[in-house]
């Protein structure tokens, strides 16, 4: 995989939402990884990747109407967004995995576009 | 400890939590079945962090494999999720523990240290009942050993017992051996469980050890035996039942008392020395009388040849009822080709066998059965009298 030149804004900790939830947590990811600041471009260079494969995927599966695909590959979503700490793009993937639990895939392909948008919102606050 | 989950990211921020922790190497694999692949190939996996939604081999696939393999079941699993039905299925599949990402640092440092102690507290209890098992099986062992060596020197000792009786008669040693596979045979075909024929097969050689207490003016007294002889020759079943008697607990002792005792009784009540009849003999005693009287007919001594073995057949069936315990006789000739057989591989030697021109010498103290016209010999163990008329018959069956 090419290394992409990542980094995190020094004097970020959090960019909360009027939700509560974060775009990227970054204390919390720094907790997870015993403080460990400078891992996060190594783990950021992992997250993106991750999440541009499962965005190509979930177009493919919305395309073919594909509920359990979409269940499975939002579930993945959720797991690894929760990891990293973009809170607020995982609680978008927990509609997406509901909407496809009930096979409402059309409801579950507006809500991609959030998910797009919640993306491209995590890029910008980390810096790409 | 293993940690199997597709994504990349989240098997390395496993791989980072854990960094403190010396004592746990973390092993990583992308799915199910290379998961399954490294727990065949390496001994020391203590723990598996699965996920459950991955390509190639799902988590609930491998949680199956992984806890339907005897090799592999006693690993703890902990399962990625924090979906309450999820929880539920992969609880009942046998998952040991379940946590949800995002992963809190401590929380998955304290359950798997837990998880992992507990599996080698349960490994240190099973390597101790495995020794204490191997040990009970090595003391077991022993003992059986000892039991076994008791027993044969139980059985030796009746033998010699045995043999100190036939020394002084004109008996030898592979009668005795005869008689007790002889009696064994009767006593399987009789239906006596195995333990039973094994004792009376030990205790059988002692039928006649009473005769050490007989004296030589009648024991080896040549010719018959007048009433005041033949009492004191009947004397050997109580003797030996005196000798043999307050066995305590050694089980061939205590048969071998019934059987000297009660090997001259007859079925119909009137043998010695109580008279006892039918089932009232203990069936050792009915079964060493068959035997013996089969051994006596058939061997030669220096007073006597051996009876054609149609000629012993006749004369057993003769005493049917009267001298024999029928249902013995009967289970003895329908199968007599298995005590010929036996017969055949004790008998004596070539010697004893050609020694029967003697027959004017009778000087043994030998059971006998004899001609109803010739009563009061030796034993006096008397069969019918067609039996042997015109036989000269005078037959040592001791």
């Amino acid at each position: 995989m090419k290394s992409r030149n990542l980094s995190v804004p020094e004097g970020l900790e959090s960019t909360s939402m009027a939700d509560g939830q974060d775009i990227f947590n970054k204390s919390a990811l720094l907790d997870r990884v015993g403080g460990r600041a400078d891992l996060l471009p190594r783990l950021l260079s992992m997250f993106l990747p991750t999440v541009d494969d499962i965005l190509v995927r979930l177009d493919g599966v919305v395309a073919g109407k594909d509920s359990v695909e979409a269940r499975k590959l939002s579930h993945t979503l959720k797991g690894v967004a929760a990891n990293i700490g973009a809170e607020r793009m995982c609680a978008v993937s927990v509609k997406l995995e509901a909407f496809a639990r009930k096979e409402e895939l059309t409801k579950f392909a507006e809500e991609m576009q959030y998910l797009r948008a919640e993306y491209e919102l995590f890029k910008s606050v980390v810096q790409l | 400890m293993l940690a199997v989950d597709d994504i990349e990211m989240n098997r390395y921020m496993v791989r980072l939590m854990l960094d403190g922790c010396s004592d746990i190497a973390v092993i990583e694999a992308e799915n199910g079945r290379e998961a399954l692949e490294i727990l065949e190939r390496k001994q020391s996996v203590d723990i598996v962090l699965l996920d459950l939604e991955m390509p190639v081999m799902n988590g609930y696939e491998a949680l199956q494999r992984i806890k339907g393999d005897d090799r592999f079941r006693e690993i703890p699993v902990i399962v990625l999720t924090a979906d309450r039905s999820e929880v539920t299925k992969t609880l009942a599949m046998g998952a040991n523990d379940f946590m949800a990402k995002p992963y809190d640092p401590e929380e998955l440092k304290l359950r798997v240290m837990n998880h992992v102690r507990s599996k080698k507290l349960n490994e240190m209890v099973c390597d101790m009942n495995r020794i204490l098992q191997d040990e009970i099986i090595r003391k077991t062992s022993e003992l059986q050993k000892a039991l076994d060596f008791s027993r044969k020197a139980e059985f030796e000792i009746t033998v010699r017992l045995g043999r100190a009786a036939e020394f002084r008669d004109t008996e030898t040693g592979l009668h005795i051996r005869r008689i007790s596979e002889l009696s064994r045979e009767l006593a399987v075909l009789a239906g006596l469980d195995a333990q039973e024929c094994d004792i009376l097969k030990h205790a059988s050689p002692l039928h006649d050890v009473g005769k050490i207490g007989i004296p030589d003016r009648v024991l080896l007294k040549p010719g018959k035996l007048d009433p005041g002889e033949f009492d004191l020759m009947k004397m050997h079943t109580v003797i030996g039942s005196e000798i043999l008697s307050e066995a305590g607990e050694f089980p061939v002792i205590k048969a071998g008392q019934i059987v000297a005792l009660q090997h001259h009784e007859k079925w119909d009540g009137s043998g010695y020395p109580h008279g006892l009849s039918g089932t009232g003999i203990h069936v050792f005693g009915r079964i060493v009388m068959v035997a013996d009287v089969f051994d006596a007919l058939t061997s030669s001594r220096p007073y006597k040849k051996a009876f054609p073995l149609e000629k012993a057949v006749e004369i057993m069936l003769e005493g049917k009822g009267t001298f024999f315990d029928p249902r013995l006789l009967d289970l003895f000739l329908d199968n007599l080709k298995v005590f010929v057989n036996i017969k055949e591989k004790y008998k004596d030697s070539d010697h004893c066998e050609t020694t029967g021109d003697q027959s004017g010498a009778a000087s043994t103290s030998a059971i006998l059965v004899t001609h109803a016209d010739n009563p009061g010999t030796r034993n006096g163990t008397k069969l019918p009298s067609s039996q042997s008329k015109g036989s000269g018959l005078k037959q040592a069956s001791s």
